[in-house]
């Protein structure tokens, strides 16, 4: 196989490998967004507030939540709790992220694709 | 703060007239009111103000401009406190990015929305917003933080048969947690003459869905006025036009 043949191989196969990688990218796009229209027809009005605090700040306590949104606790916590439930969010319990406390606390995140 | 704004099912039927009026009405009255103009595809609030800002709605909602920098005092009445926040013209340039990052269907001018109604929240009495009209997802987006939902038609076939899909398919998600007024602005009157039966078979219809589908319904008569001017800020205002901005701020609620 003569040299000038060789390389001419390889840039054929460099140019499929970067056209198979801009592909690639294209197929891993993050998840569609979550649209107006879907939280229009999943959440209350009331909810959506507390939908995207829990969205700003990546995961969250309810407390963590009610200071953002400046309503109560017991509020915030029926709303996280009926936004589970339309399976809009996730929670987890983890350790409390006060060192000096013992026990754990719930986290609520956004559940992959929404 | 309540948060109104006003939405139709195409152009032309008065939409931003009502809205800035009331807006001038309101803060003629002592309330501190903020109108927005998100009517992306057609900013008009320039057709009514002097149009020399620097920053716009647009800038905010793409995060490359702060809120303050946005608003804008209305300088036509000095005894109201009126601000507001315009749209930008370059929305309309055949190549505008800014057209393409906000045509998507993604929450995230939905929540940027919120932040800003609760940033102000507290500075003003009423929040007042124009909308794209039809089916747009940033017109959906203003009509889902609203409190009251004004929805303007005129009695032409073409807008009683778009209000009627409106209702099916968005204004019965929306009805859930808000107060829907229908406003049938009767200007189709001036060419009255042309075709009655049709007027008042349209007119009849509009009042059909209004029954069924709205907590309230205005209608307004048709008047011969310039309409874009602020009533409420001139020397010598159309009083009948008055009467009826009046009408429709009585149906909205305060807090």
């Amino acid at each position: 196989m003569s040299e000038k043949y060789f390389k001419k191989m390889i840039e054929l196969l460099e140019a499929m490998n970067s056209r198979l990688e801009r592909i690639e990218m294209k197929l891993s796009v993050d998840s569609p967004p979550v649209s107006s229209l879907d939280l229009l027809s999943k959440i209350p009005k009331s909810h959506i507030e507390t939908y995207f605090a829990v969205q700003q700040l990546g995961e969250a306590t309810c407390t963590e939540i009610a200071d953002i949104t400046g309503r109560s606790h017991n509020l915030e916590s029926r709303y996280l709790v009926r936004l589970k439930e339309l399976g809009m969010l996730r929670n987890k319990r983890v350790p409390v992220s006060d060192s000096s406390k013992r026990g754990t606390e719930v986290k609520y995140f956004v559940e992959e694709g929404n | 703060m309540r948060t109104i704004c006003v939405h139709s099912y195409k152009g032309g039927t008065g939409k931003t007239t009502f809205l800035l009026n009331i807006a001038g009405s309101l803060a003629k009255n002592k309330k501190k009111t903020l109108a927005v103009d998100y009517d992306l595809r057609a900013p008009s609030f320039q057709s009514y103000f002097k149009l020399d800002k620097q920053s716009y709605l647009t800038d905010y909602l793409l995060e490359e401009a702060s809120l303050n920098k946005v608003i804008f005092p209305c300088e036509a009445s000095t005894d109201a406190r009126l601000d507001l926040i315009f749209s930008s013209m370059d929305f309309l340039k055949q190549h505008s990015k800014q057209r393409d990052k906000l045509s998507r269907d993604d929450a995230k001018f939905l929540a940027k929305l919120y932040t800003l109604q609760k940033s102000i929240d507290g500075n003003y009495d009423y929040l007042l917003i124009d909308t794209i009209p039809g089916f747009f997802y940033r017109s959906i987006d203003t009509m889902m933080v609203s409190d009251v939902i004004i929805v303007v038609a005129t009695p032409s076939t073409s807008n009683v048969l778009g209000i009627q899909e409106l209702c099916n398919n968005i204004y019965s998600m929306l009805k859930k947690d808000r107060k829907m007024i229908l406003m049938i602005n009767k200007i189709e009157e001036e060419g009255i003459e042309a075709d009655k039966e049709i007027f008042e078979k349209n007119l009849a219809t509009l009042k059909k869905i209004g029954k069924e589908y709205f907590n309230e319904m205005i209608e307004i008569p048709y008047f011969k006025i310039l309409s874009e001017r602020i009533h409420a800020f001139e020397k010598e205002p159309h009083k009948e036009f008055l009467n009826s901005i009046n009408k429709i701020i009585k149906l909205l609620p305060t807090d």
